[in-house]
């Protein structure tokens, strides 16, 4: 292999979810490119690597210089969902069922990775609560996992003084499918955890 | 013991097996109420049982790692069983191993009727046995944590709640412990973490009130029985939270431990700690303190009749017995009344080194029932011979 593949593919590679073979596919298509094509895909990575940039207030991806399209006043402000990463707002958005505003902590409750409280961004989640008397309702929408889950009895316990409402997001069986193909757990979960109608 | 009908029962029907110990191939048949294995020690007997139980439990009961069962350097073994339900007839083909030829990981692959690939969680249930074996006696005489297990494994193939809950129990009880190796002492994390760990402990705390209850019955009247009415255990279950089955009491006993567990540095509560003791109802002695070798090997004995008496009623479906060279070491008059038990279940599937002083047995069964009988032998490569 030549050097500068080499350093190529060690460097896409180093990317989240990229495997060598890949990432030697990867330069390859991206030596076959016209110049002007590479240029485009270096510009475009360049410029979303320079004008972007986290929300103060709900940590959601914005551009620089714009404000944040989450926060804006056309959004529902009486309800906040809490997330643990920017891109899981995105799958919400693309429900197009909510409408409300987001806070993103950043990651979930981790002894055993070293994450504690501090580490997420939960005293701006107070201070937003505090300064924001509009919200009437948080909706906990960390992953259905053991960190995601004890995330949400810290929240829970965080503001059991306010009148609040907290709620946590379902899970069950996913829409569509069939029982009879159902996973055990999923559909022992979904039956104690059913609603009713 | 089951007076009600309604029951259906299972019925293995024919297994064969690849590269699988020391079989490189085996195919037999097992439509019958009695498969008799004989055979001398080593010869191979067990290795046929332990491939049944495997898709029970999908574990060796001999606590052999999957590597260890794939015959010598081959890349892979397979079990392939066909048996009865009351639904009509499945065939499961358990593989471990990768390709011969490739280097891809060792891996396990189930697959359904010869189509359907299935996952492990959606195997645990469906063909059902009950191992009896000389290593038994170990359940009873051991540490807790040996019971623990064993009673983990019957109600997670039960309940699949019951394997998720336990699962992540475990994981919210790693967090814990590594908060309090941590020195860390934060209340509100340690209230976040106890409320998952409480919602899950409560939950298996609940399950196992339940299944004691259900269990713990023909535990006793089997040792009665066994032992021709001169033995008498209770098995009692000793949750550590006592009232733990409420989230709420659970809870308040993980933060009330915490000044304790701060110092020690470990979880000192909880389900993990739970006990499931067999005592003398009238003092209370622990069996393993107090009982004789002859009487270890009885309550083992009821334990895994009780395992079958418990999944009968509770599946309505009477499960497989699996039983390894235990006859040979019961005594005259334990042995009789083992063999009365085996008149009335379903089918059994019996190893033993030979038949001499199974005549009885054999002579009892007979006419009621229907037998398959092989005997094993060779000297590299062991060969299944069928004598009924």
């Amino acid at each position: 292999m030549s050097q500068p593949l080499e350093r190529a593919t060690e460097t896409i590679s180093s990317l989240p979810g990229i495997g060598r073979k890949s990432a030697q596919r990867i330069a390859f298509f991206l030596l076959k490119q016209s110049p002007k094509s590479f240029g485009d895909i270096m510009e475009s990575l360049r410029t979303f690597y320079e004008e972007s940039e986290y929300c103060s207030v709900c940590g959601a991806l914005k551009a620089r210089e714009e404000p944040c399209r989450f926060c804006s006043p056309g959004r529902n402000s009486t309800v906040l969902c809490v997330v643990e990463s920017p891109s899981d707002i995105f799958a919400f958005e693309a429900s197009g069922e909510y409408g409300g505003l987001y806070h993103v902590l950043g990651g979930v409750l981790s002894p055993l990775d070293g994450v504690g409280p501090t580490d997420l961004r939960l005293q701006e989640l107070k201070q937003r609560i505090d300064d924001n008397a509009g919200i009437e309702e948080i909706i906990v929408a960390t992953n259905p996992s053991v960190e995601g889950n004890a995330t949400s009895h810290y929240i829970k316990k965080m503001f059991d003084a306010n009148s609040l409402r907290i709620t946590r997001i379902a899970a069950g069986l996913p829409l569509g499918s069939q029982i009879e193909y159902a996973d055990q757990q999923m559909l022992a979960h979904s039956l104690r955890l059913r609603t009713e109608i | 013991m089951f007076a009600e009908t309604g029951l259906t029962a299972l019925r293995a029907l024919a297994v064969k097996l690849t590269n699988f110990r020391c079989y490189p191939s085996l195919e037999i048949s097992m439509d019958s109420d009695l498969v008799l294995i004989t055979g001398h020690n080593g010869a191979g007997k067990t290795s046929i049982l332990e491939a049944v139980s495997v898709i029970s439990s999908l574990k060796s009961f001999r606590g052999a790692k999957d590597q260890t069962m794939v015959q010598w350097s081959q890349d892979f073994y397979s079990i392939q069983l066909r048996y009865r339900i009351s639904a009509g007839e499945e065939e499961v083909r358990l593989a471990y191993g990768k390709n011969p030829g490739t280097s891809g990981p060792m891996q396990r692959k189930i697959t359904l009727n010869r189509e359907q690939v299935i996952k492990s969680a959606d195997l645990l249930g469906r063909f059902r046995s009950v191992v009896f074996s000389p290593d038994d006696i170990s359940i009873v005489d051991s540490a807790p944590g040996v019971r623990r297990k064993f009673f983990d494994l019957i109600l997670s193939t039960m309940y699949p709640a019951y394997f998720s809950a336990l699962r992540h129990y475990q994981k919210s009880l790693d967090m814990r412990s590594s908060l309090l190796k941590s020195g860390e002492k934060r209340a509100d994390v340690f209230d976040a973490i106890e409320s998952e760990m409480a919602i899950h402990g409560a939950s298996l705390q609940a399950y196992r009130l339940e299944f004691a209850k259900k269990y713990s019955q023909p535990f006793g009247e089997y040792i009665e029985q066994i032992s021709g009415g001169k033995d008498s255990w209770t098995l009692v279950y000793r949750p550590s939270v006592e009232g733990g089955e409420q989230t709420e009491i659970f809870r308040a006993a993980m933060q009330s431990r915490r000044g304790k567990d701060f110092v020690v540095k470990q979880n000192t509560a909880g389900v993990q700690r739970d006990l499931w003791k067999i005592e003398n109802p009238q003092s209370g002695q622990d069996l393993s303190d107090i009982a004789s070798q002859g009487q270890k090997r009885t309550a083992a004995l009821s334990l895994k009749m009780s395992q079958y008496a418990y999944y009968t009623r509770v599946t309505r479906q009477i499960p497989v017995l699996l039983i390894d060279d235990v006859l040979n070491e019961l005594d005259l008059s334990r042995r009789k009344q083992f063999i009365q038990f085996l008149h009335k279940t379903g089918q059994a599937i019996v190893t033993t080194t030979d038949v001499t002083g199974m005549e009885d047995f054999l002579e009892e069964r007979a006419g009621r029932t229907s037998i398959t009988h092989y005997e094993i032998s060779g000297d590299n490569i062991p060969v299944a011979r069928r004598l009924l």
